[in-house]
């Protein structure tokens, strides 16, 4: 049979529209409608086309908040059907007569699934400064050499984003001892902080990775803040032993160690700068003098002028100058403002 | 009443007694990132000190315009304003430009055909055909 | 004479805290206007108040942006932030010794802040006094015979309101939209009359005129200077700070004070020295400012007064008679001096030219040397030598 033909004999409405939203339109016709009782008269067919209501259903935000209240499996298997071709469908070898070339519904159409949002491996935030980033150096040793030690795989550790404040403690509190081989580098404060650190760098992997993660979503942004000026002067208590000093030769512990210093400073890391390292120092010190380059706002350099901040007539101002800055300067906004309240269309 | 008095409003003569420079403002306007700022940012940083001690009857303003051209503007008594585009210019080029906004009046640029106008009558007062030098026909 | 201790006076005139104010006064004030003030002793007066407030009412905690939305005209502190006032500053020349904040102050309206303490008003009296007396020998000194309708009309041109707004606009002052403590300090603050409004509402402040009530009655040219305003006009008082004001009623105060904190800070001759250089340095021609209904026969009851020969008109050229465009040269002479001249298209029309050309001749006399009694407050100035003192007017 010719591609052309059996397209004429396939229900249309099959091809103009995705099976999902045929799907929606039967669950829809089941809630007994007027306009949908017209619009089925009109067309003579119990399957009416065109979409459900002529204004394009749901608003994003509604369809958003369905999507997120359904739950993922049930999703997930919709998506299985969706997908899947008819049962009568033959595959087409040529393309003449094809109205359309691959999936008969669109991609876009589709809500979106678990693959489809992107989690970036590094975080968002990124440091800087070199009070931030030795101490993450130094985190990252203790832990690449904490891994080495229990002989696990070495990137597992990226798996933990964060830890547990307590368990950040230990490790800032452990020192390191300079060694090419990166084999006994660790010099724990107390046998009990070994305890501690062993069992919990044991629990990591692949069974106990939910479980981990929850812990370090549940962690608060504030304790953390709280905490931070407690672990800088704790590192530097600890400096002496210096994680600085240690080499990345061995190529697996040097690709585990940048890989997880790169995801606790959140910083990319060049080819070259990778391919040159030859020691954790020479990291480090790249990204202190990154932070130091980092151009300044022309505003932050003019307000620290103190000539210039002397002058009366001078204003310098941090932020673009809007229509609305002006209104305000001129007392015009609070006129605006009460209109706007008065009438209703600012609460 | 023999004589009424005629209400009037003196005129300004700027420059007789006190004067008045006619720029009340000049607001600068600079991007961060372009390039197109770079002698604007250099005139800021290192000239804009000077200017502003040397001419204190200027209010002057420094706001950033992100991806824009830099741009200076004068605002002037007569209610006009003036803009001048200075991308790419360096230095002493905006120094020019900031000058030119400083003694500019305002008003739109004309041609003067007379070297000076005034207020006052002429001292020598207009040529009359009836006194001096009559003709009799 | 005791020195004048102005240092002292500008302090008061510059912290409105030391103002002499009855305490319950303060009081009311101190909740809406020292919120933003550093000092601990008015906080304290401050808590106070809010604690007598009723205990239904939750006390919400203002942002500093909140509580100068609640200020009826920016606070004190704000002056020295303002770009556009210390630009005002420099653009006057004022002296240095004049602070930002005076300056700021003069830039308030009585409508746009009923305070005293905040407001101009204080300042504009002043200065609005200062103004009408350095303008009034002037003119009496410089054109001692000029007839007083005219003075009056020179008065109103050189210090009236009108003049004065236009001075506000040639300074480069703007307007404010609505006064309020958010409102830059280096604009000019007042509440905006509602459109529609009356303006000849304003009642007349009751002076010592008898039947004041009778409008319809002719005011007599010397009941005007004893009992009128510096232009002539009948003293009136409008309700600004209901009704709001006109920006040219806001703009004259605002100059008012500006002469007034000038005389203030920096002492009489910086005040004189700046209304010499903004005001009189403007261009009035006194000869336009006349307005002759019967010339010639003022100018008959003059030569009368001071017993000159009768006047007489005499042709001294003419053309075209006949034709459609005919000039007459006419001047007119008594004895044997021409008093004026005047040339028109009809022989009345240049004799009254010629009558107005000789009495603005007899009127606009004026000294080789001019000097005004105010000089002679400066030390190690010449005594007064009496000025020429004039009959005045004819009167018809």
């Amino acid at each position: 049979m010719h591609p052309s033909v059996r397209l004429l004999r396939q229900d249309l409405s099959s091809i103009y529209f995705p099976r999902s939203s045929i799907a929606r339109q039967v669950r829809y016709n089941s809630s007994d409608k007027f306009s949908e009782r017209v619009r089925r008269r009109l067309w003579g067919t119990d399957n009416p086309p065109g979409l459900k209501d002529p204004y394009g259903g749901q608003g994003v935000l509604e369809r958003r908040w369905s999507g997120r209240q359904q739950p993922e499996e049930a999703e997930e298997a919709d998506h299985d059907v969706d997908i899947a071709p008819p049962e009568d469908y033959v595959e087409a070898k040529t393309w003449d007569g094809l109205q359309r070339i691959g999936h008969l519904g669109k991609w876009s159409d589709l809500p979106p699934r678990k693959e489809d949002t992107y989690k970036p491996f590094l975080p968002e935030r990124k440091f800087s400064k070199s009070s931030k980033v030795a101490p993450a150096a130094h985190q990252a040793a203790v832990e690449i050499s904490m891994m080495r030690m229990l002989k696990k795989p070495l990137t597992n550790i990226c798996d933990v984003t964060d830890h547990d404040p307590a368990i950040l403690e230990m490790i800032m509190a452990c020192r390191i001892q300079p060694s090419d081989s990166w084999k006994s580098t660790i010099k724990f404060p107390d046998q009990r902080t070994k305890e501690a650190l062993i069992y919990v760098f044991d629990q990591l992997g692949p069974q106990a990775k939910k479980q981990k993660a929850k812990e370090a979503n549940e962690e608060n942004a504030e304790v953390e803040s709280e905490i931070d000026g407690k672990l800088k002067q704790e590192y530097n208590t600890t400096r002496k032993g210096g994680s600085q000093a240690l080499a990345l030769k061995n190529p697996l512990i040097k690709f585990a160690f940048l890989k997880r210093f790169s995801q606790l400073t959140g910083q990319r890391l060049s080819d070259s700068l990778i391919s040159s390292a030859t020691r954790v120092k020479h990291l480090v010190e790249y990204l202190d003098k990154k932070g130091e380059q980092a151009p300044k706002k022309l505003a932050v350099t003019l307000a620290e002028s103190s000539t210039l901040q002397k002058l009366p007539n001078v204003k310098i101002f941090k932020e673009r100058q809007t229509p609305a800055h002006k209104d305000r300067e001129v007392g015009r906004w609070k006129l605006i403002d009460a209109e706007l309240r008065e009438r209703g269309l600012v609460t | 009443m023999p004589v009424q008095g005629i209400r009037t409003v003196s005129a300004a003569r700027n420059g007789v007694g006190a004067f008045i420079l006619q720029c009340k403002r000049i607001d600068f306007h600079y991007c961060d990132w372009a390039g197109s700022s770079r002698g604007m940012v250099g005139y800021l940083k290192h000239r804009l000190e000077s200017f502003a001690k040397e001419n204190p009857q200027i209010e002057i303003r420094v706001s950033p315009r992100p991806q824009k051209h830099p741009v200076v503007k004068g605002h002037y008594i007569n209610g006009r304003e003036k803009a001048i585009c200075v991308r790419n210019l360096d230095l002493q080029q905006i120094a020019q430009k900031v000058n030119l906004l400083k003694e500019a009046s305002g008003e739109k640029l004309k041609r003067t055909k007379k070297p000076v106008t005034s207020m006052n009558e002429s001292v020598r007062g207009i040529w009359s055909p009836y006194h001096g030098g009559l003709k009799t026909v | 004479m005791k020195r004048l201790q102005l240092l002292r006076w500008s302090s008061s005139a510059l912290s409105p805290g030391f103002r002499t104010g009855s305490r319950l006064q303060r009081n009311v004030y101190a909740g809406l206007r020292h919120q933003s003030s550093a000092s601990p002793a008015l906080q304290a007066e401050n808590e106070s108040v809010t604690e007598e407030q009723p205990p239904g009412q939750p006390i919400r905690k203002l942002s500093p942006e909140e509580q100068r939305l609640h200020l009826p005209s920016p606070p004190i502190k704000a002056a020295r932030e303002s770009a556009k006032l210390a630009a005002l500053h420099g653009r006057l020349y004022l002296p240095s010794r004049l602070p930002l904040e005076t300056l700021a102050r003069t830039l308030v309206d009585p409508s746009a802040d009923p305070n005293p303490n905040f407001n101009n008003e204080s300042l504009a009296i002043l200065g609005h006094d200062l103004m009408t007396y350095y303008t009034s020998e002037h003119l009496l000194c410089t054109y001692p015979r000029l007839p007083l309708t005219v003075v009056f009309a020179a008065m109103f041109a050189y210090v009236g309101p009108k003049t004065l707004a236009a001075m506000t606009r040639e300074w480069g002052v703007e307007y404010a939209a609505a006064p309020g403590g958010e409102v830059d300090p280096g604009l000019l603050q007042f509440k905006r009359m509602a459109p529609g409004t009356n303006l000849n509402t304003d009642t007349a402040i009751s002076t010592t005129r008898p039947n004041p009530d009778r409008k319809s009655w002719r005011h007599s040219l010397s009941s005007r200077i004893v009992y009128d305003d510096e232009f002539g006009d009948i003293t009136t008082e409008s309700n600004t700070a209901v009704r709001g004001a006109t920006p040219d009623q806001a703009s004259a105060s605002f100059v008012r004070a500006v002469m007034g904190a000038i005389y203030l800070h920096a002492g009489r001759p910086a005040a004189k020295r700046f209304f010499e250089q903004h005001f009189l340095s403007r261009h009035l021609n006194i000869t336009e400012l006349f307005n002759f209904s019967q010339p010639a026969r003022d100018l008959s009851r003059l030569c009368a007064r001071e017993d000159f020969e009768p006047p007489v008109a005499r042709i001294i050229s003419e053309t075209g008679r006949k034709s459609r465009h005919p000039v007459f040269v006419v001047g007119i002479f008594s004895g044997k001096d021409k008093l004026g001249e005047g040339a028109g298209g009809s022989l009345m029309e240049a004799r009254s030219k010629a009558a107005v050309a000789a009495l603005k001749g007899w009127y606009l006399y004026s000294p080789l040397e001019v000097r005004v009694p105010s000089s002679t407050e400066e030390n190690g100035a010449a005594p007064w030598k009496p000025v020429h003192v004039d009959l005045g007017e004819v009167i018809v």
